[in-house]
């Protein structure tokens, strides 16, 4: 076990080296400066270049990524070239929106599908099964900004329940807070949410078709109720933990674009704000916090795989 | 092992009670009847054989007395009695009455049967806990213990908590089989429960068998592809065909002198130590039928050696000889089927130390 997490861990980090570098290169790669983004569209080409010089542009990219690399190591992110801000003070400031959001669509996809897989196979290509099926295939197939906007056009605008955008913190008002998530949770959890049934519903058909150990316990006399419950869904929530794992960095990358059509003071927006600023500083530093969030996450559900499999657990201690 | 105490003087068939009655089975899809008119009976406390080779309908016609069809497959016709109660047209909620309780199921993969992710002893106590709700924990886990112990599995309190891919596949089999008696059923149906062991933990598991048949005097139906195994096993035998019944009987009577071409063949195919070396072993030439695809006439006239016209237009009628202790010996073929066909030793209902001791 901890040489499966070490070794994880050696591999995070050259999977952190790897984006980083492939994300410094294409920041700089993009046409304009952050010189030119800051001094407007009047400014002089040697105000530019003057500004560029400043900030330590006009070095080669490469010596600019290792010295950027350097600081990162020893825990510092460097600056944002616009405001001069810490970037790492920064980030913390718009972890809290986007983390509650993520988690809070992750809860919501999670336990959806559950509850849909079962209710589906309480009778197989049934109506009811039919109707959630169809469903979470235009889920799957909606982009979660369309869907967002219907949802702030029905809920907020035409029936004025919820806040159609803005974002108060859940430490100054919890009940405002959790008023405006509803509807970026609901936005952001609809993919994950119909790929998770989907799965979670394919996988406990085909134990129920297929499973010699279906049959032992119908032959006990179990009723298919507690077989669903208690036999297959119990095996087919680990290939959902596997996929949960696969679609964390698909739901980070979700929150980025639900946090600007709802105008969430999160990651998401920050990180899109200063691509359009080529504030590289920035833009790497979310990166970072993405990519680092999305290896621990999967070493966390490899972690929990061990604990919760039992033929996992002791080809490990066996090994 | 069950020895057979009753001696018969006279002509008079013991009087076994019928646990199971199939009459006229048909069992099949849209397009094939896999099982097609199966009629049998197993009597209390003996174990009765199904033999044949794959495709046969052996395993069809054991599941559909357990009400386990696979999906798309469905009784089409026919009775089957369980006690007298016709269980073919059950829904879901009256065979839950019936399985685990008066009829268990033990399968052919151990390791596939049992599932993967719960404990063994909480596995077999789901069917405790179904039979007897009001034993309570304590009751339950003694009730456990003792089916563990029951058969045979050594240092049962460790077992409780291990998972099944940590037991051998023979444990596995005993665990499957101790689900299967958590009941105390009345008839185990074995669907070839040696197929996926090795040949010395085969005999020990049906050598388990026996000794629970003595101890609780359970029925047993035997599924098999194997003669030799219901020969060395089985009181009875039947015989199946592409979704038929060949042949049935004693099943020293059907070994000693089989009647229907196919099962003398079958008896014919099974290897011998006294084989010429480097000779070819003998074998059925051809394949089974698709069911789909019978033809009017007997589903074995293809293959067969003896094969007349008349047997590809119309199926034979049963022949019906008597055998040993008060049986019958029953086929169908229009060639070896001719009436008063005298008994195996001579005599109608002679006596016979049992086969099976």
């Amino acid at each position: 076990m901890r040489r499966m997490i070490l070794a994880r861990l050696a591999s995070g980090v050259l999977v952190l080296f790897g984006v980083t570098l492939l994300v410094y290169f294409l920041v700089n790669a993009l046409p304009g400066s952050v010189a030119a983004v800051m001094l407007g569209d009047q400014a002089t080409e040697e105000a530019v270049s003057e500004l560029s010089a400043q900030l330590g542009l006009d070095r080669p990219v490469i010596v600019r990524y290792f010295e950027w690399m350097g600081g990162a190591l020893t825990g510092d992110l460097g600056k944002s070239f616009t405001s001069g801000q810490p970037v790492s003070e920064a980030i913390l400031q718009r972890i809290p929106a986007t983390a509650q959001l993520t988690f809070m669509a992750l809860v919501v996809a999670i336990f959806g599908s559950v509850l849909l897989s079962v209710v589906s196979l309480s009778k197989p290509r049934g109506v009811i099964d039919r109707t959630i099926s169809t469903s979470m295939f235009v889920l799957l197939a909606t982009p979660n900004f369309l869907l967002g906007l219907l949802l702030v056009l029905a809920v907020a605008v035409s029936w004025s329940l919820l806040p159609s955008s803005g974002w108060t913190s859940f430490a100054d008002d919890p009940i405002d807070n959790l008023r405006r998530a509803i509807l970026p949770t609901l936005a952001l959890a609809a993919g994950p949410l119909a790929m998770y049934t989907r799965l979670l519903r394919g996988d406990m058909m085909e134990q129920m078709l297929r499973s010699d150990y279906v049959v032992t316990a119908r032959a006990k006399g179990v009723s298919e109720r507690t077989i669903r419950l208690r036999h297959v869904l119990r095996n087919s929530l680990f290939p959902l933990l596997t996929n949960i794992g696969l679609t964390v960095g698909i739901l980070v990358g979700g929150s980025v674009v639900i946090e600007n059509v709802f105008g969430i003071p999160g990651l998401g927006r920050y990180l899109v704000q200063s691509i359009g600023s080529r504030d590289a500083p920035v833009v790497l530093g979310v990166v970072v916090i993405i990519a680092t969030t999305v290896v621990i996450v999967n070493l966390l559900i490899d972690i929990l795989y061990g604990v919760l499999d039992p033929r996992v657990r002791h080809e490990r201690s066996n090994s | 092992m069950i020895a057979e105490t009753h001696t018969q003087s006279t002509t008079a068939a013991p009087a076994v009670e019928t646990v199971v009655e199939v009459r006229n089975l048909v069992v099949g899809t849209a397009t094939a009847r896999l099982v097609d008119g199966v009629s049998f009976t197993v009597p209390s406390g003996r174990t009765v054989a199904l033999v044949g080779e794959s495709g046969a309908g052996k395993s069809v016609s054991a599941r559909a007395l357990m009400g386990l069809l696979p999906a798309g497959v469905e009784v089409l016709g026919g009775e089957i009695l369980v006690n007298g109660r016709d269980v073919s047209r059950f829904n879901p909620r009256q065979w839950r009455s019936v399985r685990g309780r008066e009829l268990s199921m033990v399968f052919q993969n151990p390791l596939r049967s049992l599932n993967p992710t719960m404990r063994v002893g909480a596995q077999i106590a789901e069917a405790v806990r179904l039979y007897d709700p009001k034993l309570g924990r304590a009751g339950e886990r003694a009730r456990v213990l003792e089916l563990l112990e029951q058969v045979r599995i050594p240092d049962p309190e460790r077992r409780l908590f291990e998972y099944p891919h940590q037991l051998s596949g023979g444990m596995r089999q005993r665990v499957v089989i101790a689900i299967a008696l958590a009941s105390n059923p009345r008839v185990l149906i074995a669907d070839e429960p040696t197929t996926a062991l090795d040949v010395t933990t085969q005999a020990q598991i049906l050598d388990l068998l026996d000794t629970l048949q003595a101890e609780n005097g359970m029925s047993i139906v035997l599924v098999t592809h194997d003669i030799r195994v219901a020969e060395e096993r089985a009181h009875e035998v039947i015989v199946m065909y592409s979704g038929r019944i060949a042949e049935t009987g004693r099943i020293g009577d059907v070994v000693r002198s089989p009647m229907m071409p196919y099962t003398r063949a079958l008896i014919a195919a099974v290897p011998s130590f006294d084989v010429t070396p480097r000779s070819l072993l003998p074998t059925i030439p051809g394949r089974p039928p698709h069911p789909s695809q019978r033809s009017a006439g007997c589903a074995f006239a293809p293959r067969c050696p003896l094969a007349e016209a008349r047997c590809d237009l119309a199926i034979p009628d049963v022949t019906s000889r008597p055998g040993n202790n008060g049986t019958r010996q029953q086929w169908r073929c229009f060639v070896t089927g001719k009436t008063d066909q005298p008994g195996p030793t001579g005599q109608a209902g002679a006596s016979e130390e049992g086969e099976k001791a």
